[in-house]
């Protein structure tokens, strides 16, 4: 019996071990212990996330030069909100992660292409260095392809990145991350409906 | 009732030689395009275009490039995930199988409209030429946000 028991040993240190990290797996990242200054698309200054208070944040990171993805992110979002209902208690945000051409100007035209007016919607850009640490807590990767140039010299480049819709709960804790292009609107509203 | 019958061969060998229109050719046995649409993107930005390729002819094709005026440039690409990461990869050529379709759609083959000379907004129409290398399909592309 002692034998059986201690042949078992490595087997319950290691039983135990799987637990703590399926435990700490579980334990919800918060971005209330975070503050990124960012400027929206009227180039007024937002800290994120504590400007936006004790609501439920739905974000998607794109960039405007981005043909085929992002718009496919803009449009779920878009068709979520609608489906949502109430969106009293959230608010949308789009972070760009393409600061340097993506202005607060280019994103409202960028909103305006699109028709977006909801006032609970927030087109975020700011200084490369403050977008890539908030990336990071994000998990989101960029990683810009080949560059040209055109005609008039201005670099012509694309950008990969990680394909993500986070929702966050009224707490700040970071609940899911969603494929952005490939989440139907119809789920992403019911996600949405979970943390309100 | 001889002359009846030649007057009739003779209209039939005549509409057989009046030149057809290749813009919206939708006959069978023949290359078509449906269901073409573009995103809304604003001036000097860009947008993608998207369609589908039907060859009900019996030989294949190859879709070599795509002309829209309002564009200042258009490449064909194609959406990949690797890595967890979205990326684009570009095609020079797209081959069109016989008696096959191609789809160009959200997260997979697009046309990219660079340079775009000026805001494409929902209810706009472009004009788009496909150029194959038998044929040069031209059609009507409505900007929408989504299909």
């Amino acid at each position: 019996m002692r034998n059986i028991r201690r042949g078992n040993t490595p087997l319950v240190i290691g039983l135990a071990g799987f637990l703590l990290i399926v435990l700490a797996g579980c334990q919800k990242e918060n971005i209330r212990s975070y503050s990124f200054t960012l400027l929206d698309q009227d180039s007024t200054v937002v800290h994120f996330p504590e400007d936006f208070g004790n609501r439920a944040l739905v974000v998607g990171y794109i960039y405007t030069h981005c043909p085929d993805v992002c718009p496919t992110i803009t449009n779920n979002m878009k068709q979520a909100y609608r489906l949502v209902g109430d969106t009293s208690r959230v608010w949308f945000i789009e972070i760009s992660f393409d600061p340097t051409r993506d202005t607060p100007s280019v994103l409202k035209e960028y909103a305006a292409i699109y028709r977006i007016q909801a006032p609970n919607w927030s087109f975020l850009t700011g200084e490369s260095e403050v977008i890539d640490s908030l990336l990071r807590v994000m998990g989101v990767v960029t990683q810009r392809s080949y560059t040209k140039f055109d005609e008039q010299k201005n670099p012509v480049y694309f950008i990969n990145h990680t394909d993500r819709i986070t929702l966050i709960d009224r707490r700040g804790n970071i609940v899911k991350h969603l494929p952005g292009s490939g989440t139907s609107p119809e789920k992403l509203a019911e996600e949405i409906q979970r943390i309100l | 009732m001889k002359y009846v019958l030649f007057a009739f061969g003779a209209l039939f060998l005549l509409a057989g030689c009046t030149p057809q229109e290749e813009a919206t050719s939708s006959n069978e046995q023949t290359l078509r395009v449906e269901n073409a649409w573009v995103r809304p993107g604003h001036v000097d930005g860009m947008s993608a275009l998207y369609f589908t390729v039907i060859n009900d002819r019996g030989i294949p094709d190859t879709l070599g490039a795509i002309l829209v005026p309002v564009a200042g440039r258009v490449e064909m690409h194609e959406t990949r995930t690797e890595e967890g990461m979205s990326v684009m990869k570009p095609l020079r050529r797209v081959p069109i199988p016989p008696h096959g379709r191609v789809t160009f759609e959200p997260g997979g083959k697009h046309a990219m409209l660079l340079q775009l000379q000026r805001n494409l907004e929902v209810g706009d129409t472009l004009d788009v030429s496909l150029i194959f290398t038998q044929d040069t399909l031209r059609v009507k592309a409505p900007v929408r946000e989504h299909l």
